[in-house]
């Protein structure tokens, strides 16, 4: 009892961050993969190649592989740095929650297909191959 | 007279059932037309489970946002044990993503026939549903760290109810997603 009542906020506000940096990182990862699919699909299959049958699951490996280790490392350097603070969590929610929408948004393809370009579909070209 | 039932008896009786006729949908791939059955019925099941789970634990954050006693320490191992089934699911997902992109596979037979399918439906919920995980265990773990002194109404429990609202929501958005494609191509 005693030693909780020493826990600070800033441990909840590191929590939050962490959450929301790891969701960033496959929504990151992905949007690149989609952008630039020569140069980043590469780094991600290295990247997911820990995981079994990587070589058959492809790129999504390696943005599963960003999205946890940028979660659990920014969660260990949040929590033993802003984790030491005492901290206001009103605009900590607030913002988490924001910055969560935001995301979801974002990551909806037809938000983020519009913003960049929509893939042409394997039946639509000359040759038949998309 | 007196009801020969209590308000618990009903709802146990609906938790139950809803459980084991929900339960059933994934069966249905046992005499189904699918051409990789172990990973699809696992991996429904999974998603069944853990939607089922998640369910019971925003309902667990009702009593533990009044501050009820023992409430937080209840919903905090439905926490931990759903994230860790969260995490099978996903593993069997995986799982299943290799038939479902391989040569002939519904990938491509939705890219030819209804590519929306595939580039909007399964592009967002192969992401949304992965972030259960983190939220599922963050709830827990604010849970372990704080429960003893957490107030009826506190910002933090507030906190904690967000991010288990927050991981129904994504669970959900998995398992809806995942039940309309498979309506329209199976695995």
């Amino acid at each position: 009892m005693k030693e909780s009542n020493q826990r600070k906020t800033g441990e909840v506000a590191a929590i939050l961050m962490s959450v929301w940096l790891g969701i960033v990182a496959t929504t990151v990862t992905h949007l690149w993969s989609y952008y630039n699919p020569l140069q980043a699909n590469p780094i991600l299959l290295k990247m997911g190649s820990w995981i079994p049958s990587w070589w058959a699951i492809g790129p999504y490996t390696g943005k599963e592989t960003a999205g946890l280790v940028v979660w659990l490392c920014t969660w260990a350097i949040l929590h033993w740095t802003l984790g030491r603070k005492e901290v206001n969590l009103k605009p900590w929610t607030i913002g988490f929650t924001i910055a969560f929408i935001a995301n979801l948004i974002i990551l909806w393809p037809a938000v983020y297909h519009t913003i960049l370009w929509w893939p042409a579909l394997p039946n639509t070209l000359p040759g038949g191959e998309g | 007279m007196k009801s020969m039932f209590t308000a618990r008896d009903l709802a146990v009786t609906q938790a139950s059932v809803a459980a084991l006729l929900f339960l059933s949908i994934p069966m249905f791939n046992v005499i189904g037309l699918s051409n990789h059955k172990l990973e699809a019925v696992l991996h429904g099941l999974g998603a069944t489970v853990t939607v089922i789970m998640s369910c019971q634990a925003l309902h667990l954050t009702y009593p533990m946002l009044r501050g009820k006693k023992g409430a937080a320490a209840n919903l905090e191992w439905v926490l931990w044990l759903t994230s860790l089934l969260v995490l099978v699911t996903i593993a069997l997902g995986n799982w299943l993503y290799i038939p479902y992109r391989g040569p002939d596979g519904p990938q491509q037979w939705l890219m030819y026939h209804s590519p929306e399918v595939h580039l909007i439906v399964m592009e967002y919920k192969e992401f949304v549903s992965l972030y259960p995980l983190p939220l599922g265990i963050a709830a827990a773990f604010l849970l372990r760290r704080f429960r003893h002194n957490l107030e009826a109404g506190s910002t933090l429990s507030g906190i904690i109810a967000l991010l288990v609202t927050l991981f129904w929501i994504c669970l959900l958005i998995g398992f809806a997603c995942g039940i309309g494609m498979t309506k329209l191509k199976m695995v």
